[in-house]
């Protein structure tokens, strides 16, 4: 038996290893994603302060810390009963959006992006960001200045660019000034400008490419799951507000509630051979390591929000999702490749919905704090940009944290991202000699998640299992690869 | 174990209440545990809490402070800074699984040697009851930060 | 120095946001980039470990290394890049002082394990893989870097901002380093950077910062929140107290303040008082102090690997 290992697995967030195990014919008996990694916030956040849960929660992911600070003060939001004014909602929501454009940005100029910009024989000495900015010097500059001024807003707003402080129960830690609103808003205005631009760069450079063709096409990256996400009123996705809708691989939708409501709708799976948790609809059951309408298995993202939203919040956003949808011809979409441009949509609408709120009045409030009943428990629920974060607290009666529970984005991918490594990694062991650039192409395959082991390793070591059963037409168990 | 156990006791005393009444409590034979290892300060203000962890990296079961009593001070009010000081450690001991009763914090006036002898008594014999404090890796807190890593 | 500085960047038990933080660095990040050349960086370049191998030893003029050291594996990996670099440096407040995910030793790898996993863990290879394979068994405490490897600098913060990271690539990159050891931040206490005004006032209560919206001028302390400014180095511009926060220490203690927290219970014990000082004040002072509550994991946010080794033995 030979074994190849692709170690570390690079270009995303944490840590982690592929095992490839392949028979004497050089086929595949078995892949395994390893994550090696394990720091124990799950212990260690119990019996701190609740009100320091945002500023330390964020510590999981220093790519989406946003997404941590706010779903942790969504959850004291809740501990305490308050009611969150709206000029703390400005600040929260203005942040929250400028995250999700320059999260988006990251990936697509520095994590994953490089495998779709650049050509696919690119030796692997170029196929990163650097690269990028050899073959598009102008625009890369560009998305590296206009990114550095969504971090700005992150910075006034959150006091920190990385691992902000602002969110509090209840509320927000001080008010913007009308200068640092001005300021904001040209901030906010050349994040659209720049949104305006990648769009049309997508239509031309990237979306008519035969290699994004084909991964868009390919049966390899075709997973028909359900999908979860949050929207507003309107069913448009929202990143931070609104109801947590779930729509199955067919399109229909199962359910639309709170955060709260909908943690409950959600059990995990715990395999014996693994320490990394399987979230699944209960309603639907776990049906095993598949995909289609029986299973309970699930996706979350960018794609899986545009798959749960009837529309989008802002025009510009709009004009490129019926594109999009118009493209597929079907919803939900369930190419595993369509995540890329689905972030493209999102990134257009996160900068258009902050320049509305930088213009917003409500932004320089100066009622910021709502008011704080007793200590008791609660769940906040974001978008983070690679998906739905459930966080869950119990305080005590001093505001300590008693206990907590996370459901992180990756963790509810991690299922469907084994899924799409494993189908990968099939095709690609099919082709024969295992060079480097087949291998990147498995490293793609889970790429296009943009997924965050460092979030989904906050507290599990181990492995993220790459299992595929597959059935015959009877149902029967044909062969089951792997773990 | 209890039995043949004698708690190291390091007993920081102001020079001029707890130290003179340590004095006392020698000159008059009073009799008291000889387990102390007694270092003269000028006022229990200037007690560090550093000084206190480093006693007990270095091997201390327990901490003996002795300050002059409230009213008395010569700096006013080191005293009563101390005496929250030591409020405060000792529930940082406590987080670190380190018995909080392991720091003692006394009032003892320089004609009180009677009182000092009494509270070495109480306080060896407590720490008898708790036993030795056996810190993991204390030798390499022992080690100065700054000079930890360097080549 | 002979062509660019070859430079790797490493991560342990951390969060990456060390690594997005040199992205803060924006336009100027291009430059940085262009004088370098990157050899090892995972999570931007697609080097793999067999490649690190390869290299001659002292081959990498400067290793950045972010992250707790949690595991077997993350010893391995520094250990190797020591010995492939010419310089390490600790880089954020998890290589510097153990970090956020230090505070797991407040628990035992036990107590750690049958919280996330439920009792009997034991870690395996996947099934057809050899022992070889399995997860890296995790180190009986977190650790900072320097307890395995030599550390030549530190570059300190949660993660480090522009303002810190800035200095130390222009040393680099100018050959201009100061004395081994160095710690890239002042050696100052914060609070000689923070625009809030200072007037050490008594202290009659604590309160935590979702409970009063503090006087926007006035220093946090002062208005009775625990504010780490007088014991942590400066270097971070006040970022949080700016932002109408605290400050929680992720630059790390002055070299004077030494040990955070006991330096923060020194100057709480001068400044918390309950009415005139005396015995009848004594139980009033007590139930002040007593609502600075979880104080270890207040002052030992980001140190207590470093300052709380001394654990009691199970
Ligand atoms: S120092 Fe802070 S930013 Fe850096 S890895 Fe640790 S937790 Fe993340
Ligand atoms: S707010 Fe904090 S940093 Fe600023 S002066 Fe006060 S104690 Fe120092
Ligand atoms: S104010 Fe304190 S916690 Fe905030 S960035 Fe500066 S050193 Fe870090
Ligand atoms: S002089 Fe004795 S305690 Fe201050």
């Amino acid at each position: 038996m030979k074994k190849i290992a692709i170690d570390p697995i690079t270009r995303l967030e944490g840590h982690g290893k592929i095992l490839l195990y392949l028979d004497e014919k050089g086929g595949l008996k078995g892949a395994v994603l390893q994550v090696p990694e394990l720091r124990g916030f799950e212990a260690f956040c119990r019996g701190r302060r609740g009100e320091e849960m945002p500023q330390i929660t964020e510590r999981i992911c220093g790519v989406c810390p946003e997404a941590h600070h706010l779903a942790s003060a969504k959850a004291l939001d809740a501990a305490y009963g308050a009611e969150v004014p709206p000029a703390a909602w400005a600040q929260r929501e203005l942040f929250y959006n400028c995250y999700i454009f320059s999260d988006h940005l990251l990936h697509l100029v520095f994590l994953g992006g490089p495998d779709l910009l650049l050509p696919a024989d690119t030796p692997k000495s170029a196929r990163n960001v650097l690269g990028v900015l050899q073959a598009y010097p102008e625009l890369g500059r560009e998305v590296v200045a206009v990114r550095a001024r969504a971090q700005r807003v992150l910075e006034i707003v959150g006091g920190r660019a990385i691992h902000p402080v602002f969110a509090l129960p209840g509320g927000v830690a001080r008010a913007i000034t009308p200068e640092e609103a001005e300021e904001i808003r040209s901030h906010t205005q050349a994040m659209v400008a720049l949104a305006e631009k990648l769009v049309p760069f997508f239509h031309e450079e990237v979306l008519p490419d035969p290699g994004y063709q084909s991964l868009l096409a390919s049966p390899s990256a075709h997973l028909p799951t359900h999908y979860l996400g949050l929207v507003d009123e309107g069913g448009a996705p929202h990143f931070c507000r609104g109801k947590v809708r779930a729509v199955s691989s067919q399109g229909a939708e199962l359910f639309r509630l709170e955060g709260a409501a909908a943690m409950e709708r959600i059990a995990e799976r715990v395999e014996p051979w693994t320490y990394v948790k399987f979230p699944y609809l209960k309603g639907l059951g776990w049906a095993g390591f598949a995909a289609g309408p029986e299973s309970g298995i699930y996706r979350v993202g960018p794609l899986a929000r545009l798959n749960v939203a009837e529309r989008m919040a802002t025009p510009l956003a709009q004009e490129e999702y019926e594109r999009f949808l118009d493209f597929f011809g079907e919803k939900p979409v369930h190419a595993t490749f369509a995540y890329h441009w689905a972030r493209l949509v999102e990134m257009v609408q996160a900068a258009e919905a902050a320049h509305a709120l930088a213009q917003d009045k409500a932004l320089t409030g100066t009622e910021i704090r709502g008011r704080l009943g007793k200590p008791g428990e609660g769940v906040g629920v974001v978008e983070a940009a690679r998906g739905t974060l459930f966080h869950r607290y119990a305080l005590d009666e001093n505001g300590l944290v008693r206990d907590l529970d996370l459901i992180v984005a990756t963790t509810h991918n991690a299922a469907g991202i084994g899924l799409s490594v494993k189908q990968m990694a099939e095709e690609v062991v099919g082709k024969g000699t295992l060079d480097e650039a087949l291998l990147n192409q498995i490293e793609m395959a889970f790429r296009a998640y943009d997924p965050c082991l460092a979030c989904a390793t906050h507290f599990l070591p181990g492995e993220m299992p790459l299992v595929v059963e597959i059935y015959d037409v009877e149902g029967r168990l044909e062969r089951r690869i792997a773990r | 174990m209890a039995e043949d156990f004698e708690p190291k006791v390091v007993a920081f005393l102001c020079r001029w209440c707890a130290g003179a009444g340590a004095d006392l409590a020698g000159t008059s034979r009073l009799r008291y545990p000889p387990n102390a290892i007694p270092i003269r300060v000028n006022c229990s203000g200037r007690v560090d809490m550093e000084w206190v962890m480093e006693a007990f990296r270095s091997g201390a079961d327990g901490v003996l402070i002795g300050g002059c009593h409230p009213g008395d001070c010569h700096y006013v009010s080191g005293n009563y800074k101390t005496r929250r000081r030591v409020y405060l450690l000792r529930k940082v001991l406590a987080e670190m699984g380190i018995e909080p009763e392991r720091v003692r914090l006394e009032w003892v006036s320089a004609t009180e040697g009677a009182k000092f002898a009494r509270v070495m008594r109480e306080f060896v014999s407590e720490l008898k009851k708790l036993g030795p404090l056996h810190l993991e890796g204390a030798e390499r807190a022992a080690e100065p930060v700054a000079a930890r890593g360097r080549s | 120095m002979r062509g660019k500085p070859k430079l790797a960047v490493y991560w342990t038990g951390g969060c990456g946001g060390c690594d997005v933080s040199f992205l803060e660095l924006g336009p100027a990040l291009l430059d940085v980039l262009s004088q370098v050349e990157i050899v090892f960086w995972p999570a931007l370049v697609d080097t793999k470990r067999a490649d690190l191998e390869e290299l001659p030893p002292r081959s990498i003029t400067a290793t950045l290394v972010n992250g707790t050291l949690r595991t077997e594996e993350n010893v391995e990996m520094v250990r190797l890049l020591r010995e492939k670099s010419q310089l390490v440096v600790a880089f954020g407040a998890c290589a510097h002082l153990g970090g956020v995910p230090g505070l797991a030793n407040l628990a035992s790898r036990e107590e750690i394990l049958r919280t996330v996993t439920g009792n009997g863990f034991r870690l395996a290879p996947p099934p057809g893989g050899d022992a070889e394979d399995s997860p890296p068994e995790l180190l009986g405490a977190a650790r900072p870097l320097a307890d395995e490897v030599a550390v030549d600098y530190t570059v300190p913060g949660c993660p480090p901002m522009p303002s810190l990271i800035g200095p130390f690539f222009e040393a680099l990159l100018s050959g201009d380093l100061p004395d081994p050891g160095h710690v890239f931040a002042q050696e100052q206490a914060l609070c000689k950077e923070c625009p809030r005004t200072r007037e050490d006032r008594k202290l009659t209560k604590v309160l935590r910062p979702h409970e009063a919206l503090p006087d926007p001028q006035e220093c946090l302390l002062d208005q009775g929140m625990i504010c780490m400014g007088p014991v942590t180095r400066g270097g971070c511009g006040a970022a949080c107290p700016k932002a109408g926060m605290p400050c929680t220490g992720c630059v790390g203690p002055t070299p004077e303040a030494g040990d955070p927290a006991l330096a923060m219970i020194a100057a709480l014990g001068s400044l918390v008082r309950a009415g005139d000082e005396g015995p009848a004040a004594f139980a009033a002072e007590d139930r002040v102090l007593d609502t600075l509550v979880d104080p270890l994991g207040t002052f030992y946010k980001y140190s207590l690997p470093v300052y709380v080794r001394a654990r009691r033995a199970a």
